[in-house]
């Protein structure tokens, strides 16, 4: 009789398998969303940022500019770029981006970028 | 003409700065290929804007694949009509690891780049069936262990009623 339960455990092991390779084949995760506003506002014409594979030179690396800053200070320097510029005198960056994204939007870039500098 | 020909080298190595003294601009994308299946086609449209402000119309920008093998596959976006807006269609033709560099066409020594992106397999429910567990392959395991009970059975139900000679 000790047979049916090694039977079983046969038929519930293979049953596992395929469960495991259904779980292989689902999509992976869509990106992020922060990612989606970093191309969206072309961030990357400009900043090299490792996490969004940018490499442009126009503006600072923002791994350097803004390593161990705050969140509130990553915002700052979106919306308002030239309000800390070192060296004094005023920035290229556009300080328009307020007006050009939503709450929402504005809030994913600073996530994106805050993560991706490990910010404080 | 002395003095002409002593401008003349300054010139030539001062006209790539010249070119650029326009600046730079931003090119943003209205979407990433993200999530893309092999052969589908990513339609995107690109905005550029000199200095990030200023939308620029006249410029043939283009989107450039590239392969883990490093092939590069250029697609050109077409003006759509509106201030600095062109649309582009890439497709990625195999699955697996790319990437993607855009060119503004107006400084194209500085083209942005993305990070890469993992492309799909064409098929969209290509799951390999897995065999049924009660199937083809488990059977043979089930027969053989019916068989293997009823032998047993049966040589217990006999030994029950002949059961085996004593000896005195």
């Amino acid at each position: 009789m000790r047979v049916v339960p090694a039977l079983l455990a046969v038929v519930a092991l293979t049953a596992c398998g395929d469960e495991e390779a259904e779980r292989r084949s689902q999509p992976a995760p869509k990106g992020d969303p922060g990612l989606k506003v970093w191309a969206a506002q072309g961030c990357g014409s400009c900043h090299s940022f490792a996490p969004a594979g940018s490499t442009a030179t126009i503006g600072p690396n923002l791994g350097n500019s803004l390593g161990g800053r705050s969140r509130d200070y990553i915002r700052q320097s979106i919306v308002a770029p030239n309000a800390d510029v070192g060296g004094g005198g005023g920035g290229i960056m556009p300080d328009n981006f307020a007006k050009r994204t939503t709450t929402a939007e504005l809030d994913a870039l600073v996530k994106f970028i805050a993560e991706g500098v490990r910010a404080r | 003409m002395r003095r002409c020909l002593l401008i003349l080298p300054l010139l030539l190595l001062t006209a790539p700065a010249v070119a650029h003294a326009g600046g730079f601009a931003t090119t943003g994308l209205s979407s990433t290929p993200d999530g893309l299946r092999a052969g589908e086609p990513w339609k995107v449209e690109l905005t550029i804007l000199q200095h990030g402000r200023t939308p620029m119309s006249e410029l043939s920008p283009e989107i450039v694949t590239v392969n883990a093998d490093g092939n590069r596959t250029s697609f050109r976006a077409k003006r759509t009509g509106r201030p600095g807006r062109y649309a582009a269609t890439v497709r990625f033709p195999k699955a697996g690891q790319w990437r993607y560099v855009v060119y503004d066409g107006f400084n194209n020594a500085m083209p942005t780049t993305f990070p890469a992106v993992l492309i799909r397999s064409d098929a969209p429910t290509t799951t390999v069936r897995q065999p049924d567990p009660v199937g083809p392959p488990a059977l043979p395991i089930v027969a053989g262990g019916v068989l293997l009970l009823g032998t047993v059975g049966l040589w217990l139900t006999r030994r029950r009623r002949h059961p085996p000679a004593r000896l005195a």
